[in-house]
């Protein structure tokens, strides 16, 4: 559901005034978002469900501690959430990586599984042996769709630091996918 | 992915690594299998749907900026926390915390009960002048305090209707406490209420007890950390053995707060800082102005609505309703319009900006009233135009001692009382209220009652204290729809030697 910043703004005034139910305006607009950027990177629904009640309890009683000044909500949502993440797989070792996205049914629909080809999970594969900046990066860009000065807030870097990584990581996958996936590549469509 | 993020991305790849310019179409095609690569994520909308409700069940954690105000507003500091036994140092660093509220000294335990002997408070007295309910005058938060914001706007209008019957007896009603504006004069309808009893036969006890808070007395400790300060070389420790009696915090910014202690009684208010709430009527200079500023009774929320409002607020600053039971409305406002028939057309029909929600205090399991039976204990002011908490009452220790003392027994002079509207009630005839005429009568009917407490006032000498005291509650059931009777019940306190000063028991004794 999107929200304007002026709304933004004055939901977060009334939260940080004590009303709780001026969040619920907050949770509508970044619920989806903030799921969906935990599952992309856990590929379980039943665990991006429980990391995304985490981030929005952790959001709300945290609401006093945001400070419009030095960033936006957006940034700093996405920043608890991928606190919370690295948290989590830093207690529990990641039981699927990337690459098991395509056993997963209620991630894909029978569609795109017929459709998973070699191209993807050589990528998928290669995201996998990025580092956690790096492939955070690539993702948030990608997938989350974010702009740099977001990303930029989220990961804790200068805007130009993450573009320069981006173009970096983008660089080494197109070097490391190697020639013969370069020919895929060239030649499948899009 | 379309085309146009496509291009964008690569682009910015290719101001960083200009040498990729010349693979375009293999980045172009990896970022894109990047993207598709994203796999399908289905939100469950059940799991949005509960996982919202659980969000907002949650409190807000006071943040740094709010400390000071939360560390006052913590009921704690006042009511020590269930079952804890706490001796908690004040320290300057408890306004650099940002972990939460800290917790001011005190030992015990809230909703506590110390039962001391009989008769430990002494001899029970009652002022003449004391007690809202059969004065006429409404002096509990309960009745009187929403309509403060009214009466600050200048929203009192002479068309308001005043209650009728005001002035007589057996209770008060928000309607006409809390109007100030001086061009009011209420008409008066000279109304007498009688109550006629048809309720089951009842049993009083030969003892029951009185109840009176303890008050934490934290002032000592706040003066120790005040003495510390110096106000413009003015050194606050020089001042021997003072103590804080009480202190204002204020809020200022939009729908800030005006945050006042009695360290005294040990109870804590919470006001809206009026300069900071918007209000359209202002500035006002004349009625029209104020007419198009007034609130239409359809522009109140439902009693569950103003309910949720003040739970939201309660939770979301930490004041605990134990020791409290279910919310009451106050929804008087609303009498103005029944009697006028139900038509609301124009300014004559008072919709309040702010509307009362009672949570009735409960010692030892008991309702507590006050003399014209509404419920007291916390309450809490919503502010209707902007659906916010405009004001908190009540706030205070929920510690108590008990003792036992004498209750009269005679079930007929219990009756004769509540029939007449209570201990302030006159057993007059019609005919002798002297000068005048065409008096109307109307007439309620009282059922069985039950047990609770009432607040009174005993005054000894130049001190007084608060004391809640074993009582009868007898419901109205039946008010024979006359929109002239607004009391809901009436109220008997039972303690002997409190009823025998006063008026209606010395005239039932001589008759």
């Amino acid at each position: 559901m999107p929200i304007m910043p002026a709304q933004e703004q004055e939901l977060i005034r009334e939260c940080q005034a004590g009303r709780v139910d001026a969040f619920g305006g907050l949770y509508d607009a970044y619920i989806e978002k903030i799921y969906r950027y935990l599952f992309y990177r856990l590929r379980d629904q039943s665990q991006a469900e429980d990391l995304t009640s985490i981030v929005f309890i952790k959001a709300l009683e945290k609401i006093n501690t945001f400070n419009p000044q030095k960033g936006n909500f957006s940034a700093w949502i996405y920043r608890v959430a991928r606190n919370t993440l690295f948290d989590h797989l830093r207690g529990t070792p990641p039981t699927r990586s990337l690459t098991d996205a395509e056993e997963i049914p209620a991630a894909h629909s029978i569609e795109k599984e017929a459709d998973f080809n070699y191209q993807k999970e050589l990528i998928l594969k290669e995201l996998d042996q990025l580092s956690e900046t790096e492939r955070d990066i690539i993702l948030l860009r990608v997938w989350d769709e974010l702009p740099y000065k977001e990303i930029a807030a989220i990961v804790g870097k200068t805007e130009a630091n993450c573009q320069m990584i981006f173009s970096r990581t983008v660089h080494k996958l197109q070097r490391v996918l190697g020639p013969g996936a370069f020919i895929v590549l060239l030649f499948s469509k899009y | 992915m379309t085309q146009e993020q496509l291009n964008k991305i690569c682009e910015e790849i290719f101001s960083i690594e200009p040498s990729l310019r010349e693979k375009e179409d293999v980045v172009k095609k990896l970022i894109l299998r990047l993207a598709e690569a994203r796999p399908d994520a289905a939100l469950d909308s059940a799991f949005v749907e509960n996982l919202r409700r659980e969000v907002l069940s949650h409190s807000i954690r006071p943040g740094l900026r709010q400390s000071i105000v939360n560390f006052i507003q913590n009921p704690y500091v006042f009511m020590p926390a269930a079952g804890l036994v706490v001796a908690v140092i004040v320290a300057l660093g408890a306004f650099r915390s940002d972990t939460g509220p800290q917790i001011l000294t005190e030992t015990g335990s809230d909703n506590t009960i110390v039962a001391l002997g009989s008769r430990a408070f002494g001899d029970l007295a009652i002022t003449s002048d004391f007690g809202a309910g059969g004065k006429g005058g409404g002096s509990s938060p309960a009745s009187g305090e929403a309509t403060r914001e009214a009466a600050r706007d200048g929203m009192a209008s002479a068309a308001m209707p005043a209650p009728l019957g005001m002035g007589m007896r057996g209770g008060s009603s928000s309607i006409g406490s809390g109007i100030a504006s001086p061009q009011m004069v209420p008409p008066y309808f000279p109304t007498r209420l009688e109550f006629r009893y048809n309720g089951d036969d009842f049993t009083a006890a030969e003892t029951g007890s009185v109840y009176r808070r303890i008050v934490a007395g934290a002032g000592s400790n706040i003066s120790n950390l005040l003495s510390t300060i110096t106000f413009n070389g003015l050194d606050i420790g020089n001042f021997a053995n003072s103590k804080l009696q009480s202190f204002t915090l204020v809020q200022e910014e939009p729908f800030g707060y005006m945050i006042s202690g009695s360290l005294a009684d040990g109870s804590i208010s919470i006001n809206e800082n009026w300069e900071y709430w918007d209000h359209p009527g202002k500035n006002c200079t004349n009625t029209e102005c104020i007419e198009r500023a007034q609130l239409r009774p359809e522009q109140i929320p439902s009693n569950d609505a103003i309910i949720g409002i003040a739970n939201a607020f309660l939770e979301s600053h930490g004041l605990s309703k134990d020791g409290y039971g279910d919310p009451v409305v106050n929804d008087e406002w609303q009498r103005a319009i029944s009697i006028k028939g139900g038509v609301a057309t124009s300014m004559e029909f008072y919709a309040p900006e702010a509307v009362s929600v009672v949570y009735p205090a409960l010692i030892d399991g008991k309702t507590l009233y006050d003399e014209g039976g509404r419920p007291i204990g916390l309450t809490v002011n919503v502010n209707v135009r902007h659906k916010r908490v405009s004001g908190v009452w009540g706030i205070m220790s929920s510690r108590y001692e008990k003792s036992d003392y004498p209750l009269i027994t005679d079930t007929e002079s219990i009756l004769q009382m509540a029939k007449n509207g209570g201990w302030y009630g006159q057993p007059m005839p019609v005919d002798s209220i002297a000068g005048e005429e065409n008096v109307k009568v109307v007439y309620a009917t009282l059922g069985t009652p039950s047990s609770g407490l009432v607040r009174i006032w005993s005054q000894k000498g130049t001190r007084g204290e608060e004391l809640y005291i074993p009582a009868l509650y007898f419901p109205v059931i039946d008010s024979g729809e006359n929109p002239e009777i607004y009391q809901k019940a009436v109220v008997i306190p039972l303690v002997k030697e409190l009823l025998e000063q006063a008026p209606v028991y010395r005239i039932l004794e001589k008759n």
